[in-house]
C-alpha cells in the first residue's frame, strides 16, 4: 500500500480526448473542483473550455508512442489514467486500426507499467462477448470473450481487453478498471450503432429477432465518473435498463425492416462493405441473429451505478423527438410477467 | 549579380530609393534562397518595416471554440441530460407515427427480461385455446400441488418432436390456475436457436436452457419447466409416446439443490397412436426426422398430471464425493415417479 493514498484523483490523463465519451469526460471532470489538472492526449485538441485541460499531442498509432507517453507521464504524474482511444465504428483501414487499438493499448500499458498510476481505466464494449447461441442470455463479467467470426473491429477490442486483464494480474498495486458499455446511443453520439440505426431501412435476418440492449450517453458518463471517483478496480458491464427485440426497436425508431435470409444478407453485406456503401462489415452479422446482452448487476452492487434511462427513453433521445404518449405509458414489466390477468 | 525576376521584384524599391539600389537588402535575398521560387512573390522581402502593431482582435479560432463551448453550456441548461438537438430530422412526422403504429401492432413496447411479449401472447391465445380445448382436450390434474410462493421446477416428459407439451403446459396453468401463474419452459439449445420457432417460443415465454438463466428465473420467483429427456425424445416411437427416455445429466437436480426450489414431477400423457404405419414409425425412429404426423399432434385427449412437490434442500449432502451419485439417484427416482404417473393415467383413461 502506498503512503497516504489520496482519496480523490487530482491529475487525470486521458487518451482519445476527442472521442465522444472522452471529450464529455473531460468537460465533466473540468467542472469538478477537486481535479487540478487534466491531460488530454490526442492528435488534435478537444473542444473543452477550461484552464485545467492541458493538451499534449500523442499519436498512439506511431511506433515511438510508448516512449513518448512514458515521458509525458513522467512530466505530469497523473494518478488516474483513462484509456479511451478506440474507434467508434469499423474502418476500412484495418491495419491502422490495429496499430491504434491493439498496439496503442500496448504502448499505454508499457507507459503505465513504468509510471504506475493509481488507477487505469479502460473504455471497452460488450461486443467483446460476441453474439453466440450457446451462451446465457445475461452475460456476466467473467464470461468468455470472443467473437464468432473474424471481425477485425471486435477482435482488436478483444485483444486490447485481454492485454489489460493480463496487466491487471501482473500489477496488483494498480486498480485496473474496464467498463464494458452496451450499444451507446444518445443525441450526441456518433458510432457504429447510431449510423446503423440512422438509415431509413435496416436489415433483419428472417426468423431471428435477438434481444437488444443499449445505454444512454449520460448514463455512460455517470458510470465513468463513478469509476474515477471511487478509484474502482475490476470489470463492469455498463448497461441501460430493459431490453427490446431488434424488430421492436426498429419499429420504435420508424425504420423499415428488410428481412433477408442469412447467406444473402451476408453476401449483400460483403458487397456493400467492399464498395463502402455500408458502415458495418458483414462479419458482425451474428449480432442480428443471436443475443449479446450483458448483466449489469455487478456495476449496480459494487459501483453503485444504476441506469436512469430505459431503452425507450434512450431511443427517443437518440431520435431527437419527443416521446409519444404510447411510449411514455409503456411501463416496464415486472421481473416475472403474467399476461392472463 | 541577380536574375531577372529579382530585378523585377525590387524595381519598386529601386524607384523609391531614387536610383540607388538597396544593395544590402539584395544581398540578403540571396540567389540560392529557394523560398523565392516557391510562391514567395506575394511575401514582402525582409527588411525594416517598423514595429509590429499587435492586433486588437482575438484569435478567430480560439473565439470560435469559446462560442461553441458557450453554446453547449446554454443548451445543457435547457435539458437536464445532454442538449437535445435534432440531428437526424425525419420527413413527415405523421407518416412516421402511422408507420410506427402499424409496425407495433402485434408487439408490446416492453418485454420482460427474457423476451416474453404480453401482446404477442394475447394474440396467440385463441389459437392455443383451440388446440388446448378442442383438439387435444387436455385434462389438467393436480393443480393444487403447484407451489404458489416462490419458484418451482416442473420436471416434465416430452411427447413428441415439437414443443406442444411445453406450450400446452404453459397455457393450461396460465388459464386454469386461479393465480394465472406463468410457467417458463427451458428450451433445449437446438430448438432455441431455430429460426422462427425459437423467436416465437421466446415471445410466448420460453427461455434457453442453461443454469444461469434458470437460476435467474428462480431467483425472481418464476416457475420453470424442464424436459430432461432432451433431444432423445426424438428417438421415441410415435406409437408409444408415453415411453420415457433416459434423463440427462441431472442438471435440474443440481439447480434445485443450488436454488432450494422444490421439484414438481409432471406427467404429460398423450393417447398412444395406433394408426401410424409401422414402416413410417421405424423410419422416423432411425432417421430422426420429424415426419408429417408428428409435426401436428394427434387427436386427444391428453392428460397433464402435476405431482406432489419434492424438497431436495435437506437431502443432498455438501460433499462433492457423494453428490454425483446422489444426483443420478434422485434423477432416476423422479423418472420412475413420472413413469408411474403416466401409467396411472393411461390405465384410468382406457
Amino acid at each position: 500500500m502506498s503512503d497516504a493514498p489520496k482519496p480523490y484523483p487530482a491529475v487525470v490523463a486521458l487518451t482519445g480526448a476527442c472521442t465522444d465519451l472522452g471529450v464529455e469526460t473531460l468537460r465533466r471532470l473540468s467542472d469538478d473542483p477537486n481535479i487540478e489538472t487534466l491531460i488530454a492526449l490526442d492528435v488534435s485538441p478537444p473542444d473543452v473550455l477550461s484552464d485545467k485541460v492541458t493538451f499534449v499531442h500523442l499519436d498512439l498509432s506511431q511506433p515511438g508512442a510508448g516512449m513518448r507517453l512514458a515521458d509525458i507521464l513522467d512530466e505530469y504524474k497523473p494518478d488516474t489514467f483513462v484509456h479511451a482511444a478506440f474507434l467508434s465504428a469499423p474502418t476500412h483501414q484495418g491495419a491502422w486500426a490495429h496499430e491504434l487499438e491493439d498496439i496503442g493499448t500496448m504502448h499505454v500499458l508499457d507507459a503505465c507499467a513504468r509510471h504506475q498510476p493509481q488507477q487505469l481505466l479502460l473504455f471497452s464494449t460488450t461486443l467483446v462477448y460476441g453474439a453466440k447461441p450457446d451462451q446465457p442470455t445475461y452475460l456476466r463479467e467473467d464470461a468468455k470473450l470472443g467473437a464468432v467470426t473474424k471481425s477485425r473491429f471486435i477482435n482488436d477490442r478483444i485483444r486490447a481487453e485481454e492485454q489489460v486483464l493480463r496487466f491487471a494480474r501482473n500489477h496488483p498495486s494498480i486498480d485496473v478498471c474496464s467498463l464494458r458499455f452496451a450499444k451507446l446511443l444518445g443525441p450526441n453520439s456518433d458510432n457504429l450503432f447510431t449510423r446503423f440505426l440512422s438509415r431509413p431501412v435496416a436489415p433483419t435476418l428472417t426468423g431471428f429477432d435477438p434481444l437488444m440492449q443499449c445505454v444512454h450517453e449520460e448514463d455512460a458518463i455517470r458510470a465513468i465518473l463513478l469509476a474515477i471517483r471511487q478509484r474502482a478496480g475490476g470489470v463492469f458491464n455498463i448497461v441501460g435498463k430493459d431490453v427490446l427485440p431488434y424488430t421492436t426497436l426498429l419499429a420504435l425508431l420508424g425504420r423499415l425492416p428488410l428481412p433477408l435470409p442469412k447467406p444473402i444478407a451476408k453476401l449483400i453485406g460483403k458487397a456493400m462493405w467492399a464498395t463502402k456503401l455500408s458502415e458495418v462489415p458483414s462479419t458482425m452479422i451474428e449480432h442480428l441473429q443471436f443475443c449479446c446482452v450483458a448483466d449489469g448487476s455487478k456495476a449496480r452492487d459494487t459501483l453503485g451505478f444504476e441506469a436512469q434511462y430505459d431503452i425507450r427513453q434512450t431511443l427517443a433521445e437518440f431520435l431527437g423527438m419527443p416521446m409519444e404518449p404510447a411510449m411514455q405509458s409503456a411501463t416496464p414489466l415486472s421481473q416475472t410477467a403474467t399476461w392472463m390477468n | 549579380m541577380s536574375n531577372s525576376k529579382h530585378q523585377k521584384r525590387t524595381k519598386a524599391d529601386q524607384a523609391k530609393a531614387a536610383g540607388t539600389p538597396a544593395k544590402d537588402n539584395m544581398e540578403d535575398w540571396g540567389d540560392d534562397d529557394d523560398s523565392y521560387f516557391l510562391g514567395a512573390e506575394a511575401a514582402l522581402p525582409p527588411g525594416d518595416y517598423g514595429e509590429t502593431i499587435p492586433s486588437h482582435l482575438p484569435d478567430p479560432i480560439a473565439q470560435a471554440r469559446v462560442l461553441r463551448e458557450l453554446q453547449r453550456r446554454v443548451r445543457s441548461t435547457l435539458s437536464p441530460a445532454f442538449p437535445v438537438e435534432v440531428k437526424r430530422p425525419l420527413p413527415g412526422a405523421a407518416l412516421l407515427a402511422g408507420y410506427r403504429h402499424f409496425a407495433l401492432r402485434s408487439r408490446s413496447l416492453a418485454v420482460d427480461e427474457f423476451g416474453l411479449d404480453p401482446d404477442y401472447c394475447e394474440m396467440a391465445k385463441p389459437a392455443l385455446d383451440l388446440l388446448y380445448r378442442r383438439w387435444l382436450r387436455i385434462k389438467l390434474k393436480g393443480l393444487e400441488n403447484l407451489p404458489t410462493d416462490g419458484g418451482a421446477i416442473l420436471v416434465c416428459n416430452h411427447t413428441g418432436t415439437l414443443p406442444y407439451d411445453a406450450t400446452m403446459l404453459m397455457h393450461g396453468i396460465a388459464t386454469e390456475h386461479p393465480l394465472h401463474l406463468q410457467v417458463r419452459p427451458l428450451l433445449e439449445d437446438r430448438l432455441a436457436r431455430k429460426a422462427f420457432l425459437g423467436v416465437g417460443l421466446r415471445r410466448l415465454g420460453a427461455v434457453r436452457a442453461c443454469q444461469e438463466n434458470a437460476t435467474r428465473l428462480l431467483g425472481n420467483g418464476s416457475i420453470v419447466a424442464v424436459f430432461p429427456e432432451g433431444r432423445r425424445a426424438l428417438l421415441k416411437e410415435p406409437t408409444s409416446p408415453q415411453n420415457l427416455q433416459r434423463f440427462g445429466r441431472g442438471g435440474f437436480i443440481r439447480l434445485a439443490r443450488n436454488t432450494g426450489a422444490p421439484l414438481v414431477p409432471v406427467a404429460i400423457v398423450p393417447q398412444p397412436t395406433r394408426w401410424l404405419p409401422e414402416s413410417a414409425a421405424k423410419l422416423r425412429a432411425t432417421a430422426r426426422v420429424p415426419l408429417f404426423p408428428t409435426l401436428f399432434p394427434t387427436l386427444g385427449p391428453w392428460t397433464i398430471q402435476i405431482g406432489k412437490p419434492i424438497d431436495l434442500s435437506a437431502k443432498l449432502p455438501e460433499s462433492d464425493r457423494e453428490e454425483r451419485v446422489l444426483v443420478a439417484d434422485e434423477a432416476h427416482r423422479i423418472r420412475l415417479q413420472i413413469i408411474e404417473m403416466i401409467n396411472e393415467n393411461l390405465t384410468s383413461g382406457t
